[in-house]
């Protein structure tokens, strides 16, 4: 009787003592996160589809067909955009997300998605491309006039203090601030898969590709 | 055949020792022309004389397969030809094929030997094909004329005059229309790395003064147009440059003294990152120079560059190029115009700091001094500058004085004095700071006070170290701010008019790896009772999203100033409060657990809350005014209350909401007492962070209602 009445809280303090939390980071929503952070930054300006790996023009400012998945016109991706923005409670009460709707992410996004299109040119031309940090580094100046070549400095440096930011306040808005290199390797990875053709990107070994 | 002197077939009567010596000097012209005055003429008949000579080979020299033929027709001039398979001169790069030489009319006479209209043609590997007029006088060893036109190189081409008396040798040399790209090919002692592209033209003239193997003075000018260069990543690079340069120099018992002097007129440069456009007034710079033995002990003297309206460099010392070390420099850099020098210079190069998107203005001087370890001496003069950030966030105006800094020994003292600054919209008065940098460190000498708020900020220590390579920028300092006006605080910030004074003594406030922390706690006196904050931290200050982290308690708050302030209707009593874990994000509230509450027992003055609070406690509840003024209890000014409770968690964009447990579900936020009572009651725990902010502006709170 004795043993049975110590068995009882020796096993509950054994079951108590053996929770192990495991906390995994949620890479398919980080990646959802990242896709729809990265397709607003990169803009919805794109080159003319190109199949071979040569040096291509630049395209017109009107030459804005789309070659990603989504066809969908300007309108109605903006469209969602806005309606992300409104109803920010559709993303938390869903599944186990990624949060990207607090005001700093969405001051940072919105900046970086005002950016875009002053750096399209330079990704287009192979001037600038992806590294494999998540941030935009310089790749071949000798493709800038050398009177944009400091203002291209400029708005990369701008580019990667929100990037680097960016990563930073997601991992902190979800309440894993030890999430950030997680959220950065993803953001990498997606800002290459993203990228329209023509665009460079750095391989694993660090070698410049195109895309 | 490999003899390394030349072979002479049917040449037994050239025997001296002498005449051989003299003759290596000027190759295979003084055989032939030995030949042609000591070979007996006859009276009528023409003559032919034929040299071959199967190769030479030698160190600086080799020559194949060569032919030289003297003829003199019947009272015709003596002429010279002359072919040689191929000709190798390694120390000059020199590697011709087929050359060969037409002299139509040699004259000997007791003066020397001469040619006046000589050919010389050939295809050189690098050079490419060649036809040379040359004239030539021959006297002795060292008194002779040599004169050149038509060699082509680098695309242009270039004409030359040598001669040699009983004083040495001089020669000048004119090149027309070089292309600097072929030039940097051709001459690697120019040392261009490989993959630069250079483009442009260049007109030089050179005259060389020497005696015997030796040079002793030269004078080159270089005329430059539509100069372009970049390295292979587009680093360094220039386009539309038009340059002229002249650059004397002599030698000196083995040392080299001179003087260089270059004007830029046009074109844009870009050295990464910075860009610079020559405008209407040239560039100039102006420079002695001093050189023992290699470049790399090339001394600088008084290098005086002068950019118009940019600015001016005076660099005095030894360049220590080519990794040969000993550098040991000093660099004098005037600013005069800092509005103008910091779109186009400095701005640049502090891209990705706090400073990289600000305005300037003012002057400022800088001296630095190098050596091969890098910057040894730093001394940066300011002159009435100021500085504010387009973004808002800071600004200093009228910035005076003296930084002082050494890598090693006892450094100057450094002052600098500030008419005014600002700090996002809170000013700062006119400020003295004396430190001492040196090493790694920066050390506040004295006190530093800072009137600030209608108090002051003292601080009275500070030390930052990292100034050279390591981890980066780290700070610890101590500090006290005393009698800070909240009523200025509240109207800079553009909040309610809050009345009180801000005092904190903070004995550890440090900064390490973009975070700052603040030790200790701040304190503030504010309506009628007393707010301490503590565990403050601030990431990234002046980034895009600043994160500030504190805890605070409130302490004995009169009601009755707090719901003026916020005119929220009158409420008596005291409140306490504490705020835990609060988080602001790019000054944006994130996170907290606020709870405030009316202290324990009935301390303090009076409870009462007012039928207007109630009534905007009312509207806050249901968005719908309850109308007291239509019930009896219109005729009451105001009720009586035990105890409110309020507590408020955010997290991220949701806010909850809680207070003491009512009976009959939800909760009270004022709890009243005596007759006629009223209660205040919660019924929503749950609401968006952005609905409460606009209730609370618009005075509406959701999910509560009023009881009586």
């Amino acid at each position: 009787m004795n043993k049975r009445l110590l068995s009882l809280p020796m096993m509950s303090l054994l079951l108590t003592a053996c929770v192990t939390i495991n906390i995994y980071f949620p890479a398919a929503a980080a990646e959802e996160a990242a896709r729809t952070i990265v397709r607003e930054a990169l803009g919805a300006e794109k080159p003319a589809a190109e199949p071979g790996p040569e040096k291509q023009p630049p395209a017109a400012p009107d030459d804005r067909q789309s070659q990603r998945g989504d066809q969908r016109p300007d309108a109605a991706r903006y469209a969602e955009a806005v309606l992300n923005w409104l109803v920010p409670a559709a993303h938390a009460a869903g599944e186990a997300d990624i949060n990207i709707n607090t005001p700093a992410i969405s001051r940072l996004r919105a900046s970086m998605s005002r950016r875009s299109s002053d750096l399209a040119p330079y990704y287009r031309s192979g001037a600038i491309g992806f590294d494999r940090n998540g941030l935009v580094a310089v790749r071949d100046l000798n493709a800038v006039p050398l009177k944009e070549r400091g203002r291209l400095r400029s708005l990369v440096a701008d580019e990667n203090r929100d990037r680097n930011a960016l990563y930073r306040e997601i991992a902190r808005a979800n309440g894993h601030p030890e999430w950030e290199a997680d959220i950065r390797k993803t953001f990498a990875r997606v800002w290459v898969e993203e990228a329209y053709a023509g665009y460079w990107y750095q391989d694993a070994s660090g070698k410049w590709r195109r895309k | 055949m490999d003899a390394p002197v030349p072979q002479r077939p049917g040449m037994g009567g050239l025997s001296s020792p002498g005449w051989t010596r003299r003759c290596l000097g000027t190759a295979f012209f003084c055989a032939l022309l030995w030949l042609a005055v000591s070979a007996p003429r006859p009276a009528r008949a023409g003559l032919a004389v034929d040299l071959v000579i199967a190769d030479i080979q030698g160190d600086s020299l080799s020559a194949e397969d060569i032919r030289l033929r003297l003829l003199q027709d019947d009272d015709g001039p003596l002429r010279l030809q002359g072919r040689i398979a191929r000709l190798r001169l390694p120390g000059l790069g020199v590697h011709l094929e087929d050359l060969a030489l037409e002299c139509p009319q040699l004259s000997v006479d007791g003066a020397g030997y001469g040619c006046e209209a000589a050919t010389l043609k050939g295809a050189d590997e690098r050079l490419g094909p060649q036809a040379i007029k040359l004239k030539l006088h021959y006297q002795a060893a060292d008194d002779w004329r040599l004169d050149f036109s038509g060699l082509r190189l680098a695309r242009g081409r270039v004409s030359g005059h040598f001669e040699s008396d009983g004083n040495g040798w001089r020669g000048e040399l004119k090149a027309h229309r070089l292309q600097p790209g072929r030039l940097a090919a051709l001459v690697p002692a120019l040392g261009v790395p490989a993959g630069w592209r250079i483009d442009g033209r260049i007109d030089a003239g050179l005259s060389l003064v020497g005696e015997g193997g030796a040079l002793q003075r030269l004078k080159l000018s270089v005329m430059g147009q539509d100069l372009a260069y970049s390295d292979p990543d587009g680093l360094q690079a220039a386009e539309g440059l038009a340059l002229h340069g002249d650059l004397q120099g002599q030698a000196d018992a083995g040392e080299w003294r001179g003087q260089l002097r270059a004007t830029l007129s046009a074109g844009q440069l870009y050295s990464d990152p910075v860009f610079l456009e020559v405008g209407e007034q040239a560039v100039t710079l102006r420079s002695g120079f001093h050189s023992r033995d290699t470049l790399g002990d090339l001394e600088l003297g008084a290098a005086r560059l002068h950019w118009p309206g940019l600015l001016e460099a005076r660099v005095d010392g030894r360049l220590g190029l080519g990794g040969a070390g000993h550098r040991q420099l000093v660099l004098d850099l005037t600013l005069p115009n800092l509005e103008s020098a910091y779109p186009r210079l400095l701005q640049p190069l502090l891209l990705g700091s706090a400073l990289d998107d600000v305005a300037m203005a003012g002057g400022a001087g800088i001296r630095l001094r190098l050596d091969d370890r890098g910057p040894s001496m730093l001394a940066v003069r300011f002159d009435e500058v100021h500085v504010d950030d387009n973004p808002g966030r800071f600004g200093v105006a009228g910035l005076d004085g003296e930084l002082n800094w050494q890598r090693q020994g006892e450094s100057p003292a450094s002052r600098l004095t500030t008419r005014s600054a600002h700090l996002y919209s809170i000013d700062l008065g006119a400020t003295a700071v004396d430190f001492l940098a040196q090493g790694d460190r920066l050390t506040l000498s004295g006190p530093m006070v800072v009137p600030l708020l209608e108090g002051e900020a003292r601080l009275q220590s500070f030390a930052l170290t990292g100034l050279l390579d390591g981890p980066g920028i780290a700070w610890q300092a101590s500090a006290e701010l005393s009698h800070l006006s909240l009523m200025s605080l509240s109207q800079r910030l553009d909040w309610p008019t809050i009345s009180g004074e801000l005092n904190g003594h903070i004995p550890g406030l440090s900064y390490r790896q973009g975070v700052m922390r603040l030790g200790g706690e701040l304190s503030a006196e504010a309506l009628g009772g007393e707010i301490r904050i503590t565990d403050l931290t601030l990431r990234d200050p002046l980034g895009p999203v600043p994160v500030l982290e504190a805890d605070a308690r409130l302490r004995g708050l009169d009601l009755e100033q707090l719901t003026r302030t916020f005119s929220f209707g009158r409420i008596t009593g005291l409140l306490d409060g504490e705020v835990k874990g609060l988080q602001l994000v790019g000054w944006q509230p994130s996170r907290f657990e606020a709870r405030f509450h009316s202290p324990e027992g009935g301390a303090g003055p009076p409870r009462r809350i007012s039928q207007r609070a109630v009534e905007n406690l009312t509207e806050l509840g249901n968005g719908v005014a309850v109308g007291l003024s239509g019930t009896f209890l219109r005729f009451f000014e105001d009720f009586a209350y035990d105890r409110i409770l309020l507590v408020v968690r955010l997290a991220g964009q949701n806010a909850e909401l809680d207070g003491m447990p009512h009976p009959g579900g939800g909760y009270y936020l004022v709890r009243g007492r005596g007759l006629p009572r009223i209660d205040v009651v919660g019924r929503n725990r749950r609401v968006a962070w952005r609905d409460l902010v606009d209730r609370l502006k618009n005075i509406r709170f959701e999910g509560v209602q009023v009881q009586h």
